[in-house]
């Protein structure tokens, strides 16, 4: 079954053509190649004005995968989570192409794309998925493709935000968490030790990055106006060492010792992680969670290169996998749900979550 | 304008509960890097008895709760984008509307006064770990 997917919940515009969890083409909108291909003359290529790129990032796709929008089989779309906005362009288009080939319509979380994204046939279930990107950082207990379960979230900043927050004070732009991953392999970490957020809390299974945040503005702040390059180093190396120990302090107690109130899940039965999303392009965190890995030997599994940031063949594998299970949208009642959680449904149910009536009907959270 | 010392969450609390007594329609929030706009949120939240868990939504631009409209300005190149995102939509529901980084687009923010009630904080580092300076002015009609 080919599939046309279509994901803009936030900045990129993507389309993708995939076959079970082969891809077949993978187009993410990048702002100098549309200019290229437009020879610059368009007037307002502006960053999230998806309307402007959607069409022509489609087109491309289906080109790339040598096909034909009559060789699609199905069109998938993220639903959620997202920008509101973002989502609906996608959201409309997909719709109209699932009309006009007269094919069914799958509704995808994006997060899940992203815990599927780095998905091998060895992967055994139940395993944990790490999503860490701009917007999100999660710890997801997967008990088989389909069906998830959030652990740990974080109750502020995501991980990638955090980076280039930190890259900011740092004087090195946005966005900066490429840059401060060069500086930080520069630097040593141990010269500037920050306090490590969540202590002696972490039993709450949160990760929280406004502290870390905080206590590096005031570090930064109390080194003057002018930064020596051997002291941005330092800091940026900080910073990233303190920043991804939270995160694999926290994905180790989770591992080592899994919530006994999820169905299926018993300790010592995860041989499997699989992480996701933006911030597996940092080569340092790959290491670490490696590291990790091989200390608790559990495998870890990263995507494809590619495949690290918003992409919609990740939505097309989530979407091959729903139609294996049956599950199709109607193109009427599609709608987006920008707080869509993973672990919500996206049918009309309403949900309590230990949080408290954290989901809504229509699988608004 | 109103200025005061916070140190402690009741603090933060108490404040939080002195801008909804100004029943503003908008909340414009400045502030540095890790000066709690998003903290302060939150305790506007938890005032306003909204259970979700409130976070950054520096990525996402804007964030949805029961009542409340969160919006994050740090991104935004264009005021234009704010708008698109909504903001006259959420000031019709008459839903509360905060925005993070509100001074890059004070000029903006501001003309909307003629319509709404809009209280500006201000957040500043104290001298000690804990402490914020805070001033807030009530700019609205």
């Amino acid at each position: 079954m080919k599939i046309l997917a279509v994901e803009t919940s936030c900045d990129e515009t993507c389309a993708a053509v995939t076959e079970g969890t082969d891809i077949l083409s993978n187009v993410v909108h990048s702002q100098i190649d549309l200019h290229k291909e437009f020879g610059g003359v368009v007037p307002s290529i502006a960053r999230r004005a998806h309307e402007e790129k959607i069409s022509f990032v489609i087109d491309k796709a289906v080109l790339n995968a040598q096909c034909s929008m009559l060789n699609i089989d199905a069109v998938a779309v993220t639903q959620g989570p997202g920008l509101a906005i973002a989502l609906e362009v996608g959201i409309r288009h997909a719709k109209e192409w699932a009309r006009k080939l007269n094919k069914p319509l799958i509704a995808v979380n994006h997060i899940e794309g992203h815990v599927l994204s780095g998905l091998t046939p060895e992967v055994k279930f139940p395993a944990m998925a790490l999503i860490v990107s701009g917007g999100h950082t999660e710890l997801i207990w997967v008990e088989k493709i389909g069906k998830y379960k959030i652990v740990a979230r974080t109750m502020d900043d995501a991980l990638g935000e955090a980076l280039d927050k930190a890259a900011r004070m740092l004087g090195l732009g946005y966005p900066g968490g490429a840059e401060l991953e060069k500086r930080a392999a520069l630097g040593n970490a141990k010269k500037y030790i920050l306090p490590r957020p969540m202590a002696g809390r972490e039993k709450n299974l949160e990760f929280s990055y406004s502290g870390l945040k905080t206590a590096f503005y005031r570090l930064v702040s109390a080194k003057g106006q002018v930064l020596s390059a051997k002291d941005i180093n330092d800091l940026a190396a900080g910073f990233q060492w303190r920043a991804f120990e939270h995160l694999t302090r926290i994905t180790n107690i989770t591992l080592s010792n899994p919530p006994l109130n999820l169905r299926g899940g018993r300790q010592g039965v995860i041989h499997d992680l699989l992480v996701g999303g933006g911030v597996v392009a940092n080569q340092t965190l790959r290491n670490e969670l490696e590291k990790l890995g091989q200390e608790l030997e559990i495998r870890v599994w990263f995507p494809r290169k590619g495949m690290y940031g918003d992409n919609a063949a990740m939505i097309g594998i989530a979407a091959g996998f729903k139609a294996e299970r049956g599950e199709f949208a109607d193109p009427d009642k599609v709608d987006r749900l920008p707080r869509w959680r993973i672990d919500a449904s996206n049918l009309f149910i309403k949900k309590e979550t230990v949080d408290g009536p954290e989901c809504f009907e229509n699988g608004f959270c | 304008m109103t200025k005061i010392l916070i140190s402690k969450p009741a603090d933060l609390r108490r404040l939080a509960r002195e801008l909804l007594t100004l029943r503003p329609n908008i909340i414009a929030v400045e502030g540095p890097l890790g000066a709690g706009k998003t903290t302060l949120t939150k305790a506007i939240a938890g005032e306003l008895g909204i259970k979700d868990v409130v976070v950054s939504p520096t990525f996402v631009l804007h964030r949805e709760y029961p009542g409340l409209d969160h919006i994050d300005a740090w991104r935004v190149e264009d005021f234009e984008e704010i708008e698109k995102l909504g903001l006259s939509e959420m000031l019709a529901n008459k839903h509360l509307v905060i925005i993070e980084w509100a001074d890059k687009f004070q000029a903006q923010i501001s003309k909307l006064k003629s319509q709404n009630k809009i209280v500006w904080v201000k957040l500043e580092y104290g001298e000690r770990p804990n402490e914020r300076r805070v001033s807030y002015e009530n700019i609205g009609s």
